[in-house]
């Protein structure tokens, strides 16, 4: 099992929370557990301060944070 | 109607109003400035003479409260580029043009003798006043002044030192609801373009102009609270932008590895968490006073995305800290103090530079070991040398190119002559596929891809979307809307029902398309009637063989990949 912290920016109202998971569990099934809105275009999934995508697979204890994709500064 | 042109000739000082000419119609923002210059500035007019000419336009919902609707636009050929050039920013002024019944002001000419006017556009007509008291001065002494003179509800269209001198990274501000002087359009050195012209500022006083003419009144009011709920439903546009303002990027690019770090040679910046969205918030809100981490730009913004940046003591510092800005001055020069980028984005707004430009010189200046990286005092400095206009600061101002040929520099990051703002070519490849092929420049208000849902690092895709974010933005910065706008916009639809209940048309969205690619089609005909080929169309070599280190990626696009991209 792998720990994760997660960290969800979608929304002001989110709290931080902890979660146990089976090691490689890949992103898009991280996604699943997390019930997010159905909206993937407009996040960006970061671990550890780095992008990852649907296809990768976590592996390790990890900060996982969901951010709102933006059009630009 | 919104329908006029004010036509200025410096070289005889007269102004006069005319109709839009037949087929200007459906035009506005840079739709409109661009087609203007294509038609009537030869392609290889001097940037600085007599033959190019400065079209300072609104969109077509100006002078209305539409939120985001109030962009003022404004282009030229560029000094810096040397090709076409538009670059747009809030503010008040286009609200007021759009209340005064102008949807360009085309300024000509060049004047006969060196001196400065003020050019003051009321309901009932246009003078030209002197501006010679205002010569030298910054730009918030310049507003400032012009307030006491005119009034303070005015619109004013300024530039800085800067401008006066004819510096390529000079920049044109506007004043924003508050008053503020710091709404820039910032690239291309359209603020040397002004400044050759002996234009020190525009004074728009809309007292007494009637209400805006809506053709289907009650359609509008609809269709405008539909397009405002659109905003104020979507997490992007009501919680996130009015609560970090534009720097909650930085956290993606960082993430992303597109985030320009030590001139632009890497794509992460460890100090990213002192400087992004949180951080500048956090900042904000715990000194309290005079700062605000929310701010409208434009009358009526429901974003409010701008800000306002108090020193420690809470007074106004700077007003807005914006993601570019934070980043350029910033990342770009691994700068971590929120204080020393805000301090040296006031520099720059007072003396009216733009601050990518400058940032992206300083970044070739400390590669060049002028200074060191991380210095915030050196940062500074340099900006002090800009300021005190010594031959350092001239080649600063310069642009990053002059200051990378000045300094023997090889890792110059700009294209078509232009520094890149705060997108890391090899993190964010649609966007550098944007850089590369907009008849712009390096300009991420171009057509900016960061939000797509894609592996950026990659090639596969990236054209298209970059064709596709073109033309996406393309269209927003032809009607006058601000870009924030996008990702609340589910149907662009409304943009066209809002337009046609103003002024009784009836187009689609897709006419909107066909207008937009009409006029990037127009941009690219005049860069090539100026001498740019597809040669122009590619990033510096140290892009395509460099890796940056966040993500192992090069810039891997060739000439041919732009096959794909159609306007």
């Amino acid at each position: 099992m792998i720990r994760l912290t997660v960290t969800n920016k979608l929304s002001r109202q989110c709290e931080p929370c902890c979660l146990e998971l089976n090691e490689r569990i890949t992103v898009a099934e991280l996604l699943a557990v997390l019930k997010l809105p159905d909206d993937r275009e407009g996040m960006l999934i970061v671990v550890n301060g780095r992008a990852v995508y649907d296809d990768e697979c976590l592996e390790q204890d990890c900060a996982v944070t969901i951010l709102p994709m933006l059009c630009g500064g | 109607m919104l329908n006029q042109v004010l036509r200025v000739r410096m070289d005889t000082l007269e102004a006069s109003s005319e109709e839009l000419k037949q087929g200007y119609q459906l035009l506005a923002g840079r739709a409109l400035s661009s087609q203007i210059i294509l038609d009537e500035v030869k392609p290889h007019a001097e940037p600085l003479g007599p033959h190019n000419k400065l079209v300072i336009t609104c969109g077509l919902l100006a002078g209305t409260t539409v939120s985001c609707a109030n962009r003022l636009s404004i282009g030229a050929k560029s000094p810096l580029t040397g090709g076409i050039k538009e670059s747009n920013a809030g503010g008040i002024a286009a609200y007021k043009l759009g209340r005064l019944g102008f949807r360009a002001i085309v300024v000509e000419g060049l004047p006969v003798n060196p001196e400065w006017y003020v050019l003051v556009v009321t309901k009932d007509g246009c003078q030209f006043q002197s501006g010679s008291h205002l010569a030298g001065k910054g730009i918030t002494e310049k507003a400032t002044i012009l307030y006491e003179q005119y009034g303070e509800k005015n619109g004013l269209i300024l530039i800085g030192p800067a401008g006066e001198k004819r510096l390529l990274t000079a920049g044109i501000a506007n004043n924003d609801p508050n008053g503020t002087p710091s709404r820039f359009s910032g690239r291309g050195g359209l603020g040397a373009v002004m400044g050759s012209k002996g234009l020190v500022a525009i004074v728009l006083d809309d007292a007494n102009c009637s209400l805006p003419i809506l053709v289907e009144r009650e359609t509008f009011q609809d269709k405008m609270r539909e397009f405002h709920q659109m905003l104020l439903s979507n997490p992007q546009t009501s919680e996130v932008f009015p609560q970090y303002g534009t720097a909650a990027m930085m956290e993606i690019t960082n993430a992303l590895g597109g985030l320009p770090t030590r001139n632009f040679t890497d794509g992460r910046f460890a100090g990213a968490d002192k400087l992004n969205g949180e951080a500048l918030h956090r900042t904000i809100t715990s000194r309290g006073g005079e700062g605000s981490p929310t701010h409208g730009c434009m009358p009526g913004c429901l974003i409010r995305c701008s800000n306002i940046y108090p020193d420690r003591a809470g007074k106004v510092l700077v007003s807005p800290l914006e993601y570019e800005t934070i980043c350029l001055l910033g990342s770009n020069l691994e700068v971590d103090d929120l204080d020393a980028i805000a301090e040296a984005n006031r520099l720059c707004n007072d003396y009216g530079v733009d601050t990518i430009e400058i940032g992206c010189a300083i970044g070739v200046a400390m590669e060049a070991g002028v200074a060191s990286f991380g210095d915030a005092k050196e940062l500074i400095r340099l900006l002090n040398e800009v300021v005190n206009d010594t031959w350092l600061g001239r080649i600063l101002a310069a642009g990053c190119v002059v200051t990378g040929k000045t300094l023997g520099v090889r890792r110059v990051p700009a294209v078509k002559g232009q520094g890149m703002p705060g997108y890391e070519p090899r993190g964010i490849k649609g966007t550098a596929v944007t850089y590369a092929t907009s008849p712009m420049g390096a300009d991420h208000t171009a057509g900016n891809v960061a939000r797509a849902n894609v592996k950026h690092h990659l090639k596969d895709g990236q054209v298209a979307l970059s064709g596709n974010a073109q033309v996406g933005v393309g269209m927003l910065d032809a009607l006058g809307f601000c870009m924030m706008v996008a990702p609340a916009l589910k149907d662009r639809q409304i943009l066209a029902d809002m337009i046609n209940a103003r002024y009784g048309w009836q187009l689609t969205a897709q006419d909107l398309v066909q207008i937009t690619r009409q006029y990037l089609r127009a941009e690219l005909e005049f860069n090539r009637k100026a001498g740019f080929t597809i040669a122009h169309d590619r990033l510096p070599e140290h892009f395509y063989y460099e890796v940056n280190p966040a993500n192992g990626a090069v810039f891997d696009f060739d000439d041919a990949d732009w096959q794909e991209l159609n306007y």
